[in-house]
């Protein structure tokens, strides 16, 4: 008899995401993820100002405001003579964008880990883990000293952005031109003050127990060995989550869909960039090809928006400058309608999002080696997001150091726009994110968002293909459906926006129900 | 300081509780700090959609006020003043972040010198509907408007 489980969102918007799993003796018969909610930002923009898109758009979501404001200011930027992702702009402008960007990332990683990923860790599962009383200690959620140290130190790196922001959450210092904060010497030696304490005070202590230039040197799955033989590296939270993750099998399940996508984020000098975009296929599963992505006005052209399983009007594909959201009653469900999500594709193919996505793409020597040997997994996805922050703290450094409070961070930008077609992109620390417009007579005349949970939950295509998250789940052994802890870490390791909730159902009937709140 | 922190989403139908009496609030003390409440100067903020976040705003305050949108399924419109001290009847949640009250909890593990649970309150409106789109509906606004006239008698300000 098959079983279904549904993982639901808890809290003030019950429903988000409802994602419903068919079990049966273990294995994974189908899964579903069905956005339940309509969340019509772009009808709201429709006919109005197109620098509102810049105070709007930041509150779709508290925990990616920045993301969405530097990818609403980058499209205003483009449709105003200031190149495409604003590269046109002065440099000290690109700088503090980057720093804020890549600060808020620093800090949703260190939450992510402890705080999301963490406390299934320490699930009555892994009680006969040789460490488990230790982990315990470490991230039991509000009292375990690693995970209070997370909190402690991830509001630390929130100042860095604040100072930077001018405001955080909803910060209102990006506009188009640059940025309206102008830090001074002393902002930058405090910031600088806060990162190193980070370092000395949270990540050598807690997260590696040792120098992290001694773990930047790792380069291969062989030194990572070698790495964690050596001194107390075995004992530290990478080192247990390492340990957790290869006794229990986290590298072999949630391969997905093994194409990954990412976007041209936090650029230096025009066509320099931290994060160069573009599309890399699984050398596990498929041909290890990677793309980077060059000319930015094709490769976006790439992307397009499916509606076969959308509860929206037409089936698509759509490039987001021709997207439409009209929504349809979805208690009136014509064929196979399932999601309010749209479903995202690039060059056709379900590709997922994220830090493993960017760092494969950008070449980091580590990871696409452990890839190239492992494969996608849980374990892969969830050990990049935690090397990222180790890989950018330095590249944060740099930054904060480059700032010359004598600027300019500002570049004359007309208020109006141009008609015609922009788009504006980041790399959000959830991955790919994009907004696209049309401006006609200086008026919004369509704007199509793409958050990174759109591109991981997104619903099957038109040919019937699964979305990213929809085909992790696949691979999947549910040992105990009422307490089907594999299907929480292969969710939890895409880090979805939304709160999700998920059924396990057998034979039609639910068997489990958990929440993945954030 | 007193810091007066509004949360939620404008975009969400009574969800923009916060955002509207931030609007109340700022346009009538103004964000000069020149207002005072019993002699404590008054800091205004947008709590956004909340979220861990709001640990950082908490910081440098000798009494918070809260102001947000609750849920607990009783009458729209109905008002709650609440201390820290009863954390947990808190009924706010955020579908974005973590909820007020894991941020309260957080905050009394981590903080060495927190404030006294009785300086920190939640004035919460009970809502009538969330669902996409701009503006709060009448019973709520209503409650905010009579929430706000009777809080401002607590301020000094220049008029």
């Amino acid at each position: 008899m098959a079983e279904t489980v549904k993982l639901s969102p808890a809290g003030r918007v019950e429903g988000d995401l409802d994602f419903e799993v068919e079990v049966e003796g273990g294995k994974v018969l189908s899964s579903t993820a069905k956005a339940v909610m309509f969340r019509g930002y772009e009808k709201i923009l429709k006919g109005k100002d197109p620098w509102l898109g810049i105070t709007m758009t930041p509150r779709i979501c508290g925990i990616c405001s920045i993301s969405h404001i530097t990818s609403a200011v980058k499209l205003v930027d483009m449709a105003s003579d200031n190149g495409i992702g604003g590269n046109a702009l002065p440099l000290q402008a690109r700088i503090v964008r980057n720093i804020v960007g890549s600060t808020e990332s620093h800090m949703s990683a260190m939450r992510h880990f402890y705080l999301i990923f963490g406390p299934d860790m320490v699930n009555d599962y892994y009680k006969d883990f040789r460490d488990f009383e230790k982990l315990k200690s470490r991230i039991n959620p509000f009292t375990g000293s690693s995970y209070k140290a997370a909190v402690v130190w991830s509001k630390r790196v929130v100042e860095i952005t604040a100072i930077f922001a001018g405001q955080q959450p909803n910060p209102s210092s990006f506009v188009p031109g640059g940025v309206t904060s102008s830090p001074s010497v002393a902002d930058i030696t405090k910031s600088l003050g806060i990162l190193e304490d980070v370092r000395e005070q949270f990540i050598e202590p807690y997260v590696l127990k040792g120098k992290l230039d001694d773990y930047l040197s790792v380069k291969t799955w062989d030194d990572l060995q070698e790495w964690m033989g050596r001194g107390d590296h075995e004992d530290s939270d990478l080192g247990l989550f390492i340990k957790q993750a290869l006794e229990y099998g986290w590298d072999k399940y949630g391969r997905g869909s093994g194409h990954f996508l990412g976007y041209p984020a936090f650029e230096t000098e025009p066509g320099q960039f931290w994060y160069p975009g573009g599309v890399y296929h699984s050398a596990f599963m498929h041909d290890g090809a990677n793309e980077i992505a060059t000319d930015h006005m094709a490769f976006q052209q790439r992307v397009m928006e499916h509606m076969a399983h959308s509860y929206y009007e037409g089936n698509g594909p759509l490039h987001p400058w021709q997207g439409k959201t009209n929504p349809i009653d979805m208690l009136n469900i014509p064929g196979e309608k399932y999601s309010f999500s749209k479903a995202p594709r690039f060059d056709g193919l379900a590709t997922e999002v994220g830090p493993l996505s960017r760092l494969l793409i950008a070449g980091d020597p580590l990871i696409v080696d452990m890839e190239k040997r492992m494969g996608p997994s849980v374990f892969l996805r969830q050990f990049a997001r935690f090397h990222e922050m180790l890989a950018g703290h330095y590249v944060i450094r740099n930054w904060l150091k480059s700032v010359n409070p004598k600027g300019p961070f500002y570049m004359e930008t007309p208020r109006e726009v141009k008609d015609g077609f922009a788009f504006g992109w980041t790399e959000a620390h959830r991955g790919a994110l994009a907004h696209w417009a049309e401006f006609k007579d200086n008026r919004i005349e369509n704007y199509q968002i793409i958050a990174p949970t759109t591109w991981n939950i997104s619903p099957r295509d038109e040919n019937n293909v699964p979305g990213p998250v929809e085909q992790a789940v696949m691979d999947v052994t549910v040992e105990d459906p009422k307490n089907p802890i594999e299907l929480q870490h292969t969710l939890r390791s895409y880090d979805l926006c939304l709160v999700c909730t998920v059924h396990t159902t057998k034979s039609g009937k639910e068997v489990h129900r958990f929440t993945l709140g954030l | 300081m007193i810091k007066m922190i509004f949360i939620g989403n404008p975009l969400w139908g009574d969800d923009g509780v916060g955002p509207y009496l931030l609007d109340l609030f700022s346009s009538r003390l103004g964000s000069g700090g020149n207002a005072k409440w019993q002699g404590l100067p008054a800091v205004i903020l947008s709590g956004g959609t909340g979220g861990l976040n709001l640990l950082n705003f908490m910081d440098g305050a000798n009494q918070i006020f809260f102001f947000d949108a609750i849920n607990t399924q009783g009458k729209p419109g109905d008002v709650y003043k609440i201390p820290a001290s009863a954390l947990e009847d808190w009924p706010a949640q955020s579908s974005h972040d973590f909820g007020l009250e894991q941020v309260l909890r957080l905050y009394y593990e981590i903080e060495d010198h927190p404030l006294s649970p009785d300086n920190i309150w939640l004035y919460g409106v009970e809502i009538d509907r969330l669902d996409f789109g701009e503006g709060i509906s009448e019973v709520v606004k209503k409650s905010c408007d009579a929430l706000f006239e009777s809080l401002i008698q607590e301020f000094e300000y220049p008029c």
